[in-house]
Parts: structure tokens; C-alpha cells; sequence
């Protein structure tokens, strides 16, 4: 009998993931022994976990290896996305402290669920291999699930999630049904080798279906247009702060994946996919923008605002080059900043039970809160690209890399787009400071401290990486992928 | 003799039937039930071009669809009857 080989396995590669894990089981715990007052803790908790998890990744970077017999690999380009997921995850959890108390979900499971998805999103960028990609999806996907429909007396809540249930299982399955077909045709679900057993098969019908596939796949998670039928209800209905999460790091995992498999699996087709990544990202930036131009709800315009950031980042991918992939991480993470400042500032207007979010809501914000304004036009200012914040600094890197590789109307659709969208932004500036309030009785804005916290973080991450971007897009560049 | 070919056929029938369900179907439990079938669509493709070429991974791969399926299923089971159901407090 020939003995089993056990293929070597790296555990201290696998830090982050496994200090999540622990964490989330730890809160779970919790919500079984401790009282009312002793769940209070439970939000510090879970973001002492995804900073304890963001410092291990960080510590990776520079590390190169492969391992779980060539299922998973830590390299620039994962340490990079695993600390936009612990960025995005530890600020969730600080912006739902409040939000979790006041909407009575203040449970262990709610912020586990938060660390269950970031261990499926470390998975995902993580990934050399369909299996590891899908469980990744899977484990994300599940857990959000949960957490869309966390506000359980809330209808909204609850359709959001069933709708985001069907959907998300639904594109899942696309997404297996084309690892299926490439697993066929090449004879193996290691990306490297279907890259080099690709080579050979260019034209194979049975390939080229499923490599569709899977970017359809691909497309839902990451809300492209024409696959983004599900976003804005979901976004709309899931609780603010999970919203701001889900438009975040998963999103940035679902990218993650989606470049991994592309540069590693499918070079050879380099020459036919730009012209479908392309169309994608001019019909998302587009629609998003446009649709959000007609909204009345802010968070609403903040979920087509989404999408068309999905736009903005799928340039990046079109590309196709080091710089684009670089570009994308590097606005993913800009991104995520400044899209749960906005949240959180959001969530501080909106009050109990999320009642008041339209733009009459925010008339007079000015005056009533000057500071709570002041963030959040800091956070539109950032979101619609203007210098100095980051959303410019993360927008011109990103369409610099088109103009490099010639893609000059791409570069231009895209800024055209970023000018279509300073109108809907700064509708809610004008909104804030020059309109007066309109006699309506809403609740005084007060802030809790932890929101409080996040908005200073994430104005002073927006307006630093805004200013001196140079050192952060060095670490972007070095996480690129090789095209 | 039945080939491959066959297996494929099968698959992508299967599959199509998965998608037209969860398109055109207005019950829940039957559009759940349509998700299943593309899964299981896809399991059916992995089984057959592993058995075609010897080789153990899809086998493996087929095992961890079945658990994640199961988590769905899990997962969807427990939302039907909250969306039938009334919210308890009377919901805004």
C-alpha cells in the first residue's frame, strides 16, 4: 500500500483567516453567556478581531507562497484586498454598535456573520483554484444572506434578503455550471494549468462557454449592469450598516476573484474578453449614473452610485494590464473609505428605524448639525472625484492606466460619467446648506461616540490618501497581477 | 451506448430547466427548487468529465457543491415562512 502524501500546509499564511474565525466563534459564544448589558461589547469585539486579522495580513505582505497542495496562495495582490476586507469589516462593525442596540439586533451572531463573510472574502482573493473560489463565494454569499434580512420586523429587510437569497444562489449557479464546463475542457481546476492548457484551446466551444459563464457568474456578484437587477432593492432594504459592508469588501472580493481568474486561467483570451469587459463597464457606469441622477432617497442614490463605481472599477479590468489591476485595488480601497463614511453619516441622519433618508430629510443639515454636514460633504466630495480627496487621487490613477494602454474613449466615457454624477452628489450638498428645513418634525441628529469615531477615521483616510497618495499606490502597485 | 455526449445533453437540459424555473416561476419553494436542479446540473457535468478522464478532483468538487447546497437549502428554508409570516410587531 502506498502511503498517503500529505502536501505541506502553511498555517502562519493562513493568520488572518484564522484569527477571524476565532473571533467570530468567540461571539457566538458570547451571545450564549453574557447579559443585556455584557452584548454592549460585542461590536468592540468583533472590530478588535478584524484589526487584530488586518495587522497579520499586513505582516504577509511582501510573502510569497503557495500551499494547501496549490489550492491557496498569499502574495502582494491578496494581502492587498485582505486589508481592504478588514478595513471594510472592522469599520462595519464600529458603525453597527449603535445602529445594532437601537434596532434590537444586537446579537453575537450579527457581527459573526460580518467575520464569517470576510473569512469567504480572504478565500476568494486568496484562491488558486475553482474549488477555493467557490467555496470562498459561498461562505461570503451565505453569510450575507443572513445579514441582509438581519432587521427581521422590517419588511423591507426581509425582501431584501429573499430577493438577494434567489439571486445571488441563482447567479451562483451560472458561476459553477462554467467552472463545470472549463473544468471539462481542460482536465484540471488549477488556474495556472487551465492558463496553460488554454493556450491549446483557443476556439473550443465547450471552453469558451464556460469561461462565459463564469463571467456572468462574475458580473451578478459584482453588480454589473445588465446583472444588477438585485442591488438596489438589496441595498435599499438590508440594514445601513450592512449595506455599507456589502457595497464594500465583498464587492471588492467578488473584483478580487474575478481579476485572479482572469489574469491566471484565461490569458489566452485576452484579445476577445476586453471588448465584453469594456461594453460591461460603459453600460454600468452609465446606467448608474443616470438612474441615481432620479432618485429621491439618498441611500438609494448611494446604491446606484454603487453600481456605477462597479463602472469605474471594471476599466481596470478591461485594461487588462499590471497598472489596471493595481488601479482597481487601489480604488476598491479608497472606495471602501469613503463609501461607509458616507454610510455612517447616513445612518446619523437617518435615525431609529431608518425613517428619514430622502433629500428633503437632509435640508437644513447645515444648520441643525454642522460637524455631521461638514463629513458628509467631505464624504460626496470624495465620492464624486474632486481634489483633493481620495475619490480623485483613486480615479485618475485608475483611468491613467486605460489612457496608457490606449484605451482613449474608455478614459473618456468614464470621466464624462464622474461629471454626470457631481450633479446627484452635490444635490445632497445643496440640500444640506442651502435649503431651509421644512417646518416637518424629524429627530434631533445625536452621535454616538463609536459613529463619531468612524466618521473621523474615515475623513481623515479619505483626505490623507487624497493628499499624499503616493506611498499607498507603491504598496497597489506592487500587489499587481501578471497580465 | 451511451457516450459522454449524452451526460453533456443531459447537463445542459437540466440546466436550462433550472433557469427557466427560476425565471418564469412566481412560488418560492418551486424557484428553490429550480436553483437545486442547476446545481445539480452542474454536479452532473463535474461526475462525467471526472469519470472521463480518471481524475479525482471533480469527484471532490462534487462533494463540496453538496455541502454548500445543503447550507443553502439551510438557509432558505428558514426564510420561507418569515416572509409569509406577519411581522410580529406590527413592522414600519
Amino acid at each position: 500500500m502506498t502511503p498517503i502524501k500529505i502536501p505541506s500546509i502553511a498555517l502562519d499564511a493562513i493568520g488572518p483567516e484564522m484569527v477571524l474565525t476565532a473571533t467570530a466563534m468567540v461571539l457566538l459564544m458570547i451571545e450564549v453567556f453574557a447579559d443585556k448589558k455584557g452584548r454592549d461589547h460585542l461590536g468592540y469585539i468583533a472590530l478588535g478581531g478584524s484589526v487584530l486579522a488586518g495587522a497579520l495580513a499586513y505582516k504577509l505582505s511582501g510573502v510569497s507562497v503557495t500551499t494547501f497542495g496549490g489550492l491557496y496562495v498569499v502574495d502582494n495582490f491578496s494581502t492587498f484586498f485582505k486589508i481592504i476586507f478588514m478595513i471594510s469589516a472592522g469599520l462595519t462593525a464600529l458603525i453597527s454598535v449603535k445602529y445594532a442596540q437601537d434596532e434590537g439586533i444586537n446579537h453575537g451572531e450579527y457581527y459573526a456573520m460580518i467575520l464569517f463573510a470576510t473569512v469567504g472574502m480572504c478565500v476568494m482573493a486568496s484562491a488558486r483554484d475553482l474549488i477555493t473560489i467557490f467555496m470562498g463565494v459561498e461562505v461570503m454569499s451565505i453569510a450575507l444572506y443572513v445579514l441582509a434580512g438581519m432587521t427581521r420586523t422590517r419588511e423591507v429587510s426581509n425582501e431584501a434578503s429573499l430577493k438577494y437569497f434567489i439571486l445571488g444562489a441563482f447567479s451562483s449557479g451560472f458561476l459553477l455550471y462554467g467552472m463545470a464546463l472549463v473544468y471539462g475542457a481542460t482536465g484540471t481546476t488549477q488556474l495556472q494549468a487551465i492558463g496553460k492548457a488554454a493556450g491549446l484551446l483557443t476556439g473550443n466551444p465547450m471552453f469558451i462557454a464556460g469561461a462565459v459563464m463564469m463571467t456572468i457568474g462574475f458580473a451578478f456578484k459584482v453588480a454589473a449592469v445588465p446583472f444588477h437587477m438585485w442591488t438596489p432593492d438589496v441595498y435599499q432594504g438590508s440594514p445601513a450598516p450592512v449595506t455599507a459592508f456589502m457595497s464594500t469588501g465583498p464587492k471588492a472580493a467578488a473584483f478580487a476573484a474575478f481579476l485572479r481568474v482572469f489574469a491566471e486561467a484565461f490569458p489566452a483570451m485576452k484579445e476577445d474578453w476586453w471588448v465584453i469587459i469594456w461594453s460591461l463597464a460603459v453600460l454600468t457606469m452609465t446606467m448608474g449614473n443616470v438612474v441615481a441622477l432620479v432618485q429621491n432617497d439618498v441611500k438609494r442614490m448611494l446604491a446606484y452610485s454603487s453600481i456605477a463605481h462597479a463602472g469605474y472599477i471594471l476599466v481596470g479590468l478591461a485594461v487588462a494590464s499590471p497598472a489596471g489591476s493595481s488601479g482597481a485595488a487601489f480604488y476598491l480601497l479608497v472606495y471602501a473609505f469613503m463609501n461607509i463614511g458616507a454610510f455612517a453619516l447616513l445612518i446619523v441622519a437617518a435615525g431609529k428605524g431608518e425613517r428619514t433618508t430622502t433629500y428633503q430629510d437632509f435640508s437644513g443639515m447645515g444648520r441643525r448639525s454642522p460637524l455631521t454636514a461638514l463629513a458628509l460633504t467631505i464624504m460626496v466630495f470624495s465620492l464624486a472625484g474632486i481634489p483633493p480627496t481620495a475619490g480623485f487621487a483613486g480615479k485618475f490613477y485608475l483611468f491613467m492606466s486605460a489612457l496608457e494602454k490606449g484605451f482613449v474613449w474608455l478614459a473618456v466615457i468614464a470621466v464624462i460619467n464622474s461629471v454626470v454624477s457631481v450633479f446627484y452628489y452635490l444635490k445632497l450638498v445643496v440640500y444640506m446648506y442651502m435649503r431651509d428645513e421644512d417646518g416637518e418634525a424629524r429627530p434631533e441628529i445625536s452621535v454616538a461616540a463609536p459613529l463619531a469615531v468612524a466618521a473621523v477615521v474615515t475623513v481623515c483616510a479619505v483626505m490623507w490618501l487624497g493628499v499624499m497618495p503616493a506611498k499607498y499606490i507603491d504598496f497597489a502597485k506592487s500587489a499587481f497581477l501578471p497580465f | 451506448m451511451i457516450t459522454v455526449n449524452h451526460y453533456i445533453a443531459l447537463s445542459a437540459v437540466l440546466f436550462v430547466i433550472g433557469v427557466v424555473g427560476v425565471l418564469t416561476r412566481r412560488n418560492i419553494i418551486i424557484v428553490m427548487m429550480s436553483i437545486e436542479i442547476m446545481l445539480n446540473a452542474a454536479n452532473l457535468l463535474l461526475v462525467t468529465f471526472a469519470r472521463q478522464s480518471g481524475d479525482m478532483t471533480g469527484h471532490v468538487f462534487v462533494f463540496m457543491v453538496m455541502a454548500v447546497a445543503a447550507a443553502e437549502a439551510a438557509r432558505g428554508a428558514c426564510d420561507h415562512p418569515r416572509v409569509v409570516q406577519e411581522p410580529r410587531d406590527g413592522g414600519y
